[in-house]
Parts: structure tokens; C-alpha cells; sequence
């Protein structure tokens, strides 16, 4: 059985959002990931899932845009990502959190290196928090959709042309 | 691949309706009337009632009702209401680029429109004598890759071979078929006599400094980089571009301004996507 007949609830999620949800029945989805990140993450225990898709590392560096839209920016987003979750009965040390996205131009003088720093800052922020990144498919020079499964915590990817694939 | 042997693929692309052509060619001129743009879009009954269709969408920005071209000229303004004509006749042409390029049904256009709304938010950042040339290059881009598209999917092995060695996807076009969509949509620009400028910024926009007017193809690749960098549009190249060193500073942006217009290029996604699914014929 495919996850589009499998799950009665299809949650999309745009550039500078999230969803949350503890409803078994649901995936959630975020289409086009090109130098953004999309966060996974998912307690077991709880059955609670949300996934977020930030677009830049950092808002210090845009301020105003920043107080407007928070879940663009990594910084801001990942940790109401986790927030709500708890809000929802995850447990920090049983959740499971998985990363993908962070592609890049060919950009020699790293004018546009969004992709990277992307990464990196969801990398640092983990480490910081003593969160364990489970797994990642991130950097190269493809775009990424990505769709939580609800009902089994299974974190799917497919790219143009190629297989959908679960990330583990 | 030479142009005579693209010309018969030419031939079966839908093309742009004769009227927007013609629009197309009075754009940015200051002896350009609005009676004569009316009169116009008025030939055409199906125009006509795209373009009703466009100036009514979130994307333009209009919180009155236009029943009429002449009320959408009243509010939105000449240059405003040869955008809006390009926008309408658009979504019947880019709606190719399939298979061969790992494109969606929507993709082309929804890119396209996408890049165009970037060209605004970056021409209002500069000073610019041709906003309007600049967002139909922008919304047309691309239209090679409908010619392309069956020629890539049936001998797109060589291609994606390259680009997994990271040779830029405009330049594996050019290794696997001798030609890249660029200049087969300069080509295609032509043949459809769009005016010379144009031709030339679809053509140039992965070589700006091949361009006679190389800001207007400058301005068109970096809406097309942010494009990308989103995942707009993104199929078999993926984000295989080159970003030359000097791109922003030959427009005077800073690094930090691309952020800027990321975030307003995504805070007006969902009205593009609205107006691109809308566009496009099931």
C-alpha cells in the first residue's frame, strides 16, 4: 500500500512553516526543498511528529523579517519545532530527528552558500541542545521532497527522477 | 543539435497569441497607449478573459473587483496591465519540459512566474528603464527546455551522467546535445518574433556577459538562482548552476539583500502557486 492511500490526512507544509501533530492517521509533507532544511522529528513513545522547512540559517541577520516570519529562519524554527512538540507530550530524549535538504549552487565565491550554512547551523543547534542527529541526506545539487509518516515515525525523500527512498 | 533541426519542434510548441506579442513589443515604450494596449486585448476574447482572470488573482495585489480591461487599466497602470497580459497567455505555452527535464506538469510556469515576481523585488531595489522586458524574460525563461524536452528524454543518459561529475547543467547541455536551453529559447524567442531584447535575455541568461545588454540577463539569472535555491521549479538540473563571482556586484546587491529577497520571494508563494495551478489547463 502506497502512504497516499495509507494515511487519511495529508499535511503540507510551505517554506517558513511547521506542523505538529500526534494523529496517527496523518504524514506530513513539504515539497521542494532546494538550499532549505526540512526537520524531521518523532517520539515513538508519544506517537507525536512534526516537521518544519526552514529557508535561512540565522535571524539575527534580518531582524524585522525575522519578528514576521520566525520559522523561516533556523535558529527561530527548530527550537519551536521542538516546543510544540513537547506541547504535544514528546520527550526530548526518546524523540528522533532527521534532516534533509541544504543543496547548493555551483558558487565559487559563496555568495549564495545558503545550503551549507543551513546544515551547519541545524547541526550546531542540535549539539548544542545534546540532540542526536539520527540521520541526513543533505548538500549536492538535487531538490528534496519530504514526507513523515505518522503511523510508523518512517521519514521518506524523493528527487526528481529518482526513487522515493526512506532516510534511516 | 542545430536550429534546423529544431525548427520543426518549434513548430508544434503552442505558442504566445499574436496580441501578446505584440504587447510584448510596445512594452516599456513611453509611446505606448493605454487605448492602443486596451484595444488590443480586446481582439481576443479568451485574452481578454485571462487576463480578467490574472488581475482578479492575490498576486496582483487588487482588493477591487476588475470586470473589465479597461477598470484593470484604470487601477493597475499601463506597465502593470502588459505584465498582466504576458502573465495570462503564459500558462497555455509553459506547460512543457516533462519528462525529459523531471518536470511537473506546473513546473515551468510556476518557476517562471515565480522569477518574475523576484525581478520585481530586485528592480525595486535598482534603478531600471525596463521593468516590464525584464519580468516577461523572466516569466520565459525557460521556454527552451519545452523544445529540448523530448530530445533530453530520449538521449538525457550523457546528460545526467555530467551532471553527476558537477559540470554545471547549462554546459552538460551543451556537451551531450551541442546546444543548451538557453539558446534553443532564444531560438524558439525568435521564430516568434518576439522583440530583439528579449530574444536576447531568454538566450543570454546563463551568459549575461554574452548579452549586448548583459543587466537585464543578469537580473533574470539571479531570479532565477532564488528560484532555485527554494526548490521552485527545480527538476533534473536541480541547483546545478553556476552563480559567476561577480553577479551581485555587477548589480550592486549585497549578499545580505539576496536574504532579504528570499524571505519576500517566499512570502509570496502561495499567491504564485494559487495563480500557477490555476493557469495551467487540467
Amino acid at each position: 500500500m502506497t502512504l497516499a492511500t495509507a494515511t487519511a490526512n495529508r499535511l503540507v507544509v510551505g517554506i517558513g512553516a511547521m506542523e505538529v501533530t500526534a494523529d496517527p492517521a496523518a504524514s506530513i509533507i513539504t515539497h521542494g526543498l532546494g538550499s532549505c532544511i526540512g526537520v524531521a522529528i518523532f517520539d515513538p513513545v508519544a506517537r507525536v511528529g512534526g516537521l518544519l522547512h526552514y529557508m535561512l540559517p540565522e535571524g539575527r541577520e534580518h531582524p524585522e523579517k525575522a519578528a514576521a516570519t520566525p520559522l523561516i529562519f533556523g535558529d527561530l524554527g527548530i527550537p519551536r519545532l521542538f516546543k510544540a512538540a513537547y506541547a504535544l507530550g514528546a520527550v526530548k530524549q526518546r524523540t528522533i530527528v532527521k534532516i534533509a535538504g541544504g543543496a547548493s549552487l555551483i558558487d565559487g565565491a559563496g555568495l549564495f552558500n545558503v545550503g551549507k550554512r543551513n546544515f551547519l547551523l541545524a547541526r550546531k543547534l542540535m549539539w548544542k541542545n545534546g540532540v542526536t542527529l539520527t540521520a541526513e541526506d543533505v548538500g549536492g545539487a538535487v531538490s528534496r521532497t519530504v514526507e513523515l509518516e505518522m503511523a510508523t515515525g518512517r521519514l521518506f525523500v524523493t528527487s526528481p527522477g529518482e526513487p522515493r527512498r526512506e532516510l534511516t | 543539435m542545430t536550429r534546423d533541426e529544431l525548427t520543426p519542434i518549434f513548430d508544434k510548441i503552442h505558442p504566445l497569441p499574436e496580441v501578446a506579442v505584440r504587447v510584448l513589443g510596445a512594452v516599456d515604450r513611453d509611446d505606448t497607449t493605454v487605448d492602443s494596449l486596451a484595444s488590443l486585448i480586446r481582439q481576443d476574447p479568451l485574452l481578454d478573459a485571462a487576463c480578467l482572470r490574472v488581475a482578479n488573482s492575490p498576486l496582483m495585489g487588487v482588493r477591487h473587483t476588475i470586470d473589465s480591461v479597461e477598470r484593470a487599466i484604470a487601477l493597475l497602470g499601463r506597465r502593470a496591465l502588459t505584465k498582466l497580459v504576458v502573465t495570462a497567455c503564459a500558462g497555455d505555452t509553459l506547460q512543457g519540459g516533462g519528462d525529459g527535464y523531471r518536470l511537473e506538469r506546473c513546473d515551468l510556469f510556476r518557476h517562471g512566474l515565480a522569477a518574475a515576481v523576484a525581478s520585481e523585488l530586485v528592480v525595486g531595489r535598482l534603478t531600471i528603464a525596463n521593468p516590464g522586458l525584464v519580468y516577461s524574460a523572466c516569466l520565459l525563461q525557460d521556454i527552451g527546455k519545452i523544445a529540448l524536452d523530448a530530445w533530453v528524454a530520449e538521449r538525457g543518459e550523457a546528460l545526467h551522467e555530467l551532471i553527476d561529475d558537477d559540470i554545471p547543467f547549462p554546459e552538460a547541455e551543451q556537451l551531450a546535445f551541442g546546444i543548451d536551453h538557453a539558446t534553443a529559447g532564444g531560438w524558439l524567442a525568435e521564430s516568434w518574433a518576439f522583440p530583439a531584447p528579449l530574444v536576447e535575455a531568454i538566450a543570454c541568461h546563463h551568459h549575461p556577459e554574452r548579452a549586448a545588454d548583459p543587466t537585464v540577463a543578469r537580473i533574470v539569472q539571479l531570479c532565477d538562482l532564488l528560484c532555485l535555491m527554494q526548490g521552485i521549479g527545480c527538476g533534473a538540473d536541480g541547483l546545478a548552476y553556476q552563480v559567476p563571482d561577480h553577479l551581485l556586484a555587477n548589480l550592486g546587491i549585497s549578499s545580505n539583500e539576496v536574504g532579504d529577497l528570499s524571505v519576500d520571494l517566499a512570502m509570496r508563494l502561495v499567491e504564485i502557486d494559487s495563480l500557477a495551478s490555476e493557469s495551467i489547463t487540467p
